[in-house]
Protein backbone atom coordinates (compact mmCIF):
# COMPACT_ATOMS: atom_id res chain seq x y z
CA UNK A 1 0.00 0.00 0.00
CA UNK A 2 1.18 3.53 -0.65
CA UNK A 3 1.99 5.67 2.55
CA UNK A 4 0.44 8.82 1.92
CA UNK A 5 2.58 10.55 5.03
CA UNK A 6 5.65 10.17 3.16
CA UNK A 7 6.95 12.72 0.80
CA UNK A 8 6.78 12.26 -2.90
CA UNK A 9 9.76 10.96 -5.02
CA UNK A 10 10.34 14.36 -6.44
CA UNK A 11 12.71 15.57 -4.45
CA UNK A 12 15.04 12.41 -3.71
CA UNK A 13 14.68 11.54 -8.08
CA UNK A 14 16.19 15.28 -7.88
CA UNK A 15 18.90 14.93 -4.84
CA UNK A 16 20.12 11.67 -6.81
CA UNK A 17 20.31 13.39 -10.28
CA UNK A 18 22.54 15.95 -8.79
CA UNK A 19 24.56 13.53 -6.80
CA UNK A 20 25.00 11.40 -9.36
CA UNK A 21 26.07 14.16 -11.42
CA UNK A 22 28.96 15.11 -8.81
CA UNK A 23 30.44 11.65 -8.84
CA UNK A 24 30.30 11.74 -12.55
CA UNK A 25 32.53 15.08 -12.84
CA UNK A 26 34.58 14.06 -9.89
CA UNK A 27 35.39 10.80 -11.87
CA UNK A 28 35.63 12.29 -15.12
CA UNK A 29 38.86 14.84 -13.82
CA UNK A 30 40.29 12.15 -12.14
CA UNK A 31 40.43 10.19 -15.14
CA UNK A 32 41.64 13.02 -17.30
CA UNK A 33 44.74 13.71 -14.98
CA UNK A 34 45.27 10.14 -14.51
CA UNK A 35 45.43 9.62 -18.34
CA UNK A 36 48.16 12.81 -18.23
CA UNK A 37 50.20 11.82 -15.51
CA UNK A 38 49.92 8.25 -16.05
CA UNK A 39 49.09 7.04 -19.88
CA UNK A 40 48.37 3.63 -20.09
CA UNK A 41 51.44 1.71 -21.98
CA UNK A 42 50.64 0.29 -25.58
CA UNK A 43 48.37 -2.19 -26.19
CA UNK A 44 46.37 -4.54 -24.39
CA UNK A 45 48.97 -5.85 -21.60
CA UNK A 46 49.83 -1.81 -20.93
CA UNK A 47 45.81 -1.58 -21.05
CA UNK A 48 44.97 -4.36 -18.94
CA UNK A 49 47.36 -3.30 -16.41
CA UNK A 50 46.10 0.29 -15.64
CA UNK A 51 42.60 -1.33 -15.03
CA UNK A 52 44.67 -3.63 -12.18
CA UNK A 53 44.42 -1.59 -9.36
CA UNK A 54 41.24 -2.24 -7.66
CA UNK A 55 40.45 1.49 -6.61
CA UNK A 56 40.79 1.99 -10.04
CA UNK A 57 38.07 -0.85 -11.14
CA UNK A 58 36.17 0.05 -7.67
CA UNK A 59 35.85 3.97 -8.72
CA UNK A 60 35.33 2.98 -12.40
CA UNK A 61 32.12 0.79 -11.50
CA UNK A 62 30.59 3.72 -8.78
CA UNK A 63 30.77 6.24 -12.16
CA UNK A 64 29.34 3.40 -14.47
CA UNK A 65 26.33 2.79 -11.84
CA UNK A 66 26.38 6.68 -11.22
CA UNK A 67 25.69 7.38 -14.99
CA UNK A 68 23.07 4.76 -15.26
CA UNK A 69 21.51 5.68 -12.19
CA UNK A 70 21.16 9.40 -14.00
CA UNK A 71 20.15 7.46 -16.91
CA UNK A 72 17.35 6.11 -15.57
CA UNK A 73 16.17 9.67 -14.01
CA UNK A 74 16.79 11.33 -17.33
CA UNK A 75 14.48 8.75 -18.99
CA UNK A 76 12.05 8.78 -16.61
CA UNK A 77 11.96 12.30 -16.78
CA UNK A 78 12.03 12.37 -20.88
CA UNK A 79 9.01 9.67 -20.99
CA UNK A 80 7.01 12.27 -18.50
CA UNK A 81 7.42 14.91 -21.03
CA UNK A 82 6.39 13.16 -23.82
CA UNK A 83 4.60 10.08 -23.76
CA UNK A 84 1.16 11.19 -21.83
CA UNK A 85 -0.72 7.83 -22.37
CA UNK A 86 -0.03 6.39 -18.67
CA UNK A 87 -0.10 2.25 -19.92
CA UNK A 88 2.54 3.29 -23.12
CA UNK A 89 4.77 5.09 -20.58
CA UNK A 90 4.96 2.56 -18.13
CA UNK A 91 5.71 -0.24 -20.78
CA UNK A 92 8.15 2.27 -22.11
CA UNK A 93 9.63 2.99 -18.49
CA UNK A 94 10.05 -0.87 -18.23
CA UNK A 95 11.89 -1.41 -21.13
CA UNK A 96 14.31 1.05 -20.56
CA UNK A 97 15.00 0.05 -17.01
CA UNK A 98 15.56 -3.69 -17.43
CA UNK A 99 17.71 -1.98 -20.04
CA UNK A 100 19.74 -0.19 -17.88
CA UNK A 101 19.76 -2.88 -14.64
CA UNK A 102 21.11 -5.01 -17.80
CA UNK A 103 23.83 -2.32 -18.13
CA UNK A 104 24.90 -1.96 -14.67
CA UNK A 105 24.95 -5.96 -14.47
CA UNK A 106 27.51 -5.86 -17.18
CA UNK A 107 29.64 -2.93 -16.17
CA UNK A 108 30.51 -5.25 -12.88
CA UNK A 109 31.08 -8.14 -14.84
CA UNK A 110 33.14 -6.37 -16.96
CA UNK A 111 35.30 -5.22 -14.25
CA UNK A 112 35.30 -7.89 -12.22
CA UNK A 113 35.70 -10.33 -14.54
CA UNK A 114 39.51 -9.37 -15.66
CA UNK A 115 41.02 -9.47 -11.98
CA UNK B 1 -5.94 3.53 -17.72
CA UNK B 2 -7.81 6.93 -17.90
CA UNK B 3 -5.40 10.20 -17.60
CA UNK B 4 -6.29 11.07 -14.27
CA UNK B 5 -5.29 14.77 -14.91
CA UNK B 6 -8.36 17.12 -15.53
CA UNK B 7 -9.22 18.30 -19.60
CA UNK B 8 -7.39 21.79 -20.43
CA UNK B 9 -10.30 23.49 -21.59
CA UNK B 10 -10.34 24.24 -25.37
CA UNK B 11 -9.41 28.06 -26.42
CA UNK B 12 -8.41 29.24 -29.94
CA UNK B 13 -5.17 29.98 -29.04
CA UNK B 14 -2.67 30.83 -31.99
CA UNK B 15 -0.27 27.96 -32.24
CA UNK B 16 3.20 27.97 -33.69
CA UNK B 17 4.46 24.74 -33.88
CA UNK B 18 6.71 24.50 -36.71
CA UNK B 19 10.32 23.99 -35.65
CA UNK B 20 11.69 25.88 -38.55
CA UNK B 21 10.45 29.19 -37.43
CA UNK B 22 10.96 28.96 -33.78
CA UNK B 23 13.66 30.68 -32.83
CA UNK B 24 15.18 29.49 -29.65
CA UNK B 25 17.23 31.58 -27.14
CA UNK B 26 20.38 30.68 -26.10
CA UNK B 27 18.98 29.77 -22.74
CA UNK B 28 16.60 26.82 -24.29
CA UNK B 29 19.25 26.34 -27.35
CA UNK B 30 21.34 24.66 -24.44
CA UNK B 31 18.38 23.43 -22.32
CA UNK B 32 17.15 21.07 -25.37
CA UNK B 33 21.13 20.05 -26.36
CA UNK B 34 20.71 18.67 -22.94
CA UNK B 35 18.24 17.03 -23.40
CA UNK B 36 19.10 15.70 -26.63
CA UNK B 37 22.63 14.53 -25.74
CA UNK B 38 21.88 12.96 -22.73
CA UNK B 39 19.07 10.67 -24.61
CA UNK B 40 22.26 10.21 -27.26
CA UNK B 41 24.48 8.87 -24.60
CA UNK B 42 21.51 6.63 -23.10
CA UNK B 43 21.38 4.81 -26.37
CA UNK B 44 25.04 4.63 -27.19
CA UNK B 45 25.91 3.16 -23.57
CA UNK B 46 25.62 -0.68 -24.69
CA UNK B 47 27.94 0.25 -27.09
CA UNK B 48 30.32 1.67 -25.02
CA UNK B 49 30.10 -0.84 -23.17
CA UNK B 50 30.84 -3.31 -25.40
CA UNK B 51 34.10 -1.45 -26.51
CA UNK B 52 35.30 -1.51 -22.91
CA UNK B 53 34.58 -5.10 -22.36
CA UNK B 54 36.15 -6.13 -25.60
CA UNK B 55 39.22 -4.08 -25.02
CA UNK B 56 39.53 -6.11 -21.39
CA UNK B 57 38.66 -8.95 -22.49
CA UNK B 58 42.06 -10.58 -24.08
CA UNK B 59 44.49 -9.68 -26.95
CA UNK B 60 41.93 -11.06 -29.91
CA UNK B 61 39.31 -8.82 -28.59
CA UNK B 62 41.38 -6.07 -27.94
CA UNK B 63 42.39 -6.34 -31.19
CA UNK B 64 38.98 -5.85 -32.63
CA UNK B 65 38.07 -3.09 -30.63
CA UNK B 66 41.02 -1.09 -31.92
CA UNK B 67 39.73 -2.17 -35.79
CA UNK B 68 36.42 -1.12 -34.69
CA UNK B 69 37.64 2.17 -33.24
CA UNK B 70 39.58 2.89 -36.12
CA UNK B 71 37.04 3.21 -38.53
CA UNK B 72 36.12 6.50 -39.79
CA UNK B 73 32.52 6.23 -39.23
CA UNK B 74 33.09 5.02 -35.40
CA UNK B 75 35.48 7.92 -35.28
CA UNK B 76 33.24 9.69 -35.84
CA UNK B 77 30.30 8.08 -33.94
CA UNK B 78 33.19 8.47 -30.61
CA UNK B 79 33.63 12.08 -31.51
CA UNK B 80 29.68 12.93 -31.29
CA UNK B 81 29.42 10.48 -28.27
CA UNK B 82 32.94 13.18 -26.84
CA UNK B 83 30.45 15.88 -27.62
CA UNK B 84 27.26 14.69 -26.00
CA UNK B 85 29.46 14.00 -22.95
CA UNK B 86 30.83 17.42 -22.67
CA UNK B 87 28.19 19.28 -23.83
CA UNK B 88 25.90 17.00 -20.94
CA UNK B 89 28.35 18.17 -17.93
CA UNK B 90 29.04 21.43 -18.82
CA UNK B 91 24.92 22.39 -19.32
CA UNK B 92 24.92 20.29 -16.06
CA UNK B 93 27.51 22.52 -14.40
CA UNK B 94 25.74 25.58 -15.51
CA UNK B 95 22.52 23.65 -13.61
CA UNK B 96 23.97 22.89 -10.49
CA UNK B 97 25.44 26.88 -10.32
CA UNK B 98 22.00 27.67 -11.33
CA UNK B 99 19.93 25.78 -8.47
CA UNK B 100 22.40 27.79 -6.25
CA UNK B 101 20.72 30.84 -7.12
CA UNK B 102 23.89 31.75 -9.75
CA UNK B 103 23.49 33.09 -12.30
CA UNK B 104 20.00 33.98 -12.62
CA UNK B 105 19.65 37.16 -14.05
CA UNK B 106 19.38 37.13 -17.75
CA UNK B 107 22.36 38.57 -18.99
CA UNK B 108 24.38 36.22 -17.02
CA UNK B 109 21.87 33.02 -18.19
CA UNK B 110 22.60 34.14 -21.43
CA UNK B 111 26.69 34.67 -21.14
CA UNK B 112 26.62 31.29 -19.30
CA UNK B 113 24.91 29.58 -22.23
CA UNK B 114 27.21 30.30 -24.82
CA UNK B 115 30.18 29.63 -22.34
CA UNK B 116 28.42 26.10 -22.17
CA UNK B 117 28.56 25.73 -25.98
CA UNK B 118 32.13 27.48 -26.53
CA UNK B 119 33.75 25.49 -23.93
CA UNK B 120 32.34 22.08 -24.65
CA UNK B 121 32.81 22.87 -28.29
CA UNK B 122 36.66 23.52 -27.99
CA UNK B 123 36.97 20.51 -25.46
CA UNK B 124 35.41 18.51 -28.36
CA UNK B 125 37.84 20.02 -31.27
CA UNK B 126 41.13 18.82 -28.77
CA UNK B 127 39.44 15.36 -28.54
CA UNK B 128 38.87 15.54 -32.25
CA UNK B 129 42.54 16.72 -32.98
CA UNK B 130 43.81 13.75 -30.24
CA UNK B 131 41.38 11.21 -32.06
CA UNK B 132 42.82 11.63 -35.57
Amino acid sequence: MVDRKKPAHGFSDWAWQRATAITMVIYSLLLAVRFVVDAPSAGFEGWHAWFAPLSFRAMTLLFLWALIYHAWLGVKEILMDYVHNIDIRAKLQSVFGLVLIGDAVWAAYILWSLA
Amino acid sequence: MASPYPKAPKRNRPKNLNLLTIRLPIPALVSIMHRVSGAFLFMLLPLLLWVLHQSLADTTAYQLAQVFLHHPLVKLICLAVTWAYLHHACAGIRHLALDAHYGLRLNYARATSRAVLIISGLLTLRMGIWLW
